[in-house]
């Protein structure tokens, strides 16, 4: 008991940074899909690069919303 | 979007790389656009390039001497401070002992009156035959509202776009109030990135909110709201009368979801922006710590990008928010439109 009590310390300590650090994983992945799908359709149709700009950065902002949620709210 | 384009042009291109501006060819030339409602019949066109040339040419250059010095500035708080940049603003001083006055909030205040004073000593008055400054400024919101018209809608985009522009302006002269500080470092203490600090940021988000609940009562109606987010979007005519019910039920329970995900973006639209413009400060200071001299420019110009893209954000998603139950009535009308044909329209040809 007294030995695993500093070892559940510390593990309720890094649960906060493993939960910061998916969300910002989750964030990643979810702006990189976006920036790699936008780059793509920018490639199949050029001219349209500023509408899919618009809904590029829309696409990110939401995705990257998740990052700030896991980080603010959480722990 | 032509004022995002030649920022970035500029930010990324060398000043002396970038080719003379050729004189438009008669043919190319068109009238300006009337965004003040003002037509300018027989009066010479002016290009558009060169102005925002000329004036992006300026600000850059000053962001560039902001960057450049930032390093020195940092080296000295680097010195100053060895922890990172404090999650909350300092109090300065409590108006009759009770409302605080933070280093923040006086940023913002130094922000909306510089906006201000530019506005009435630079532009003064409109004038039909514009001067420079205006002819720039007026590019300027050309371009953000060639934007934000086909997200709101062309019948609300009168009314919401003052609001989105001042969103979008006094956001990004706030986000780039950090990189300007750079060249002060320690010695303004008093001044603090005013987007850096989630008050700000929540304040900002409210009143985008109340602009969204006002135009969209204004301008849609309570029903149009209601069935929006309550609604049954299935066709009563291709769905049979159980399923048709049973979607009822379900578009209802989705309502609720949906009213929450609607309360819920005041904090994503705060977080988002604070996050970004938090973290960056961040970033310039521990890249200071470690490495004081030069590196901090490079974080200081990507936090120029990230000032504007996510002053864009906020002002695009606003723009949604209000576009996603204002601009249906648009779309109904051209759905509608009696040139098109109703029915299936025949899919574009694939290239092999």
């Amino acid at each position: 008991m007294s030995t695993l009590t500093p070892i559940l310390a510390d593990a309720v300590n890094i649960s906060g940074s493993i939960q910061g650090g998916l969300g910002c994983l989750g964030a990643a992945i979810g702006v990189g899909l976006v920036g790699a799908r936008a780059a793509e359709a920018v490639g199949r149709n050029p001219s349209a690069s500023g509408k899919i700009l618009v809904q590029g950065i829309l696409g990110m902002a939401l995705a990257e919303a998740v990052a700030f949620y896991a980080l603010f709210l959480g722990k | 979007m032509s004022f995002v384009k030649t920022f970035v042009s500029f930010v990324v291109k060398p000043i002396s790389h970038i080719p003379p501006h050729p004189p438009p060819a008669a043919s190319a030339r068109r009238p300006p656009p009337a965004i003040f409602e003002i037509e300018r019949p027989g009066f010479p066109a002016f290009s558009r390039g060169s102005y925002m040339r000329l004036f992006f040419r300026k600000t850059a250059a000053i962001f560039a001497a902001a960057t450049v010095l930032s390093a020195a500035g940092i080296a000295d708080a680097a010195a100053a401070e060895a922890h990172g940049v404090t999650p909350d603003p300092s109090v300065l001083t409590r108006i009759g002992g009770v409302f605080p006055v933070t280093n923040s909030m006086l940023m913002s205040w130094l922000v909306a009156g510089l906006i201000v004073l530019f506005v009435r000593l630079a532009l003064g008055r409109p004038r039909l035959a514009p001067t420079r400054i205006q002819a720039a400024v007026e590019d300027l919101l050309i371009g953000l509202r060639d934007v934000l018209a086909p997200i709101v809608g062309k019948r609300v985009i009168p009314h919401a776009f003052p609001l989105l522009a001042s969103f979008f302006i006094y956001i990004l002269l706030m986000n780039w109030s950090g990189v300007l500080l750079g060249l002060f470092g320690e010695f303004l203490p008093f001044l603090r990135p005013a987007t850096a600090d989630l008050n700000t940021t929540l304040a900002l988000a409210v009143v985008s909110f109340g602009g969204w609940l006002y135009f969209v009562l204004r301008y849609a109606g309570l029903r149009v709201l209601a069935r929006e987010t309550f609604g049954n979007k299935a066709d009563r005519r291709e769905v049979a009368a159980p399923l048709y019910a049973f979607l009822t039920v379900l578009f209802l329970a989705v309502g609720v979801i949906e009213v929450v995900s609607i309360l819920i973006r005041p904090v994503s639209l705060s977080f988002r922006l604070y996050g970004n413009v938090f973290g960056g400060e961040n970033l310039i200071h521990e890249l200071g710590r470690l490495a004081p001299l030069g590196v901090p420019a490079a974080a200081s110009f990507l936090e120029i990008l990230i000032g504007l893209i996510q002053a864009l954000v906020f002002t695009l998603l606003s723009a949604v928010y209000i576009g996603l139950v204002c601009n249906h009535g648009d779309e109904h009308e051209t759905a509608h439109a009696p040139d098109k044909p109703a029915g299936e329209t025949t899919p574009a040809p694939t290239p092999a």
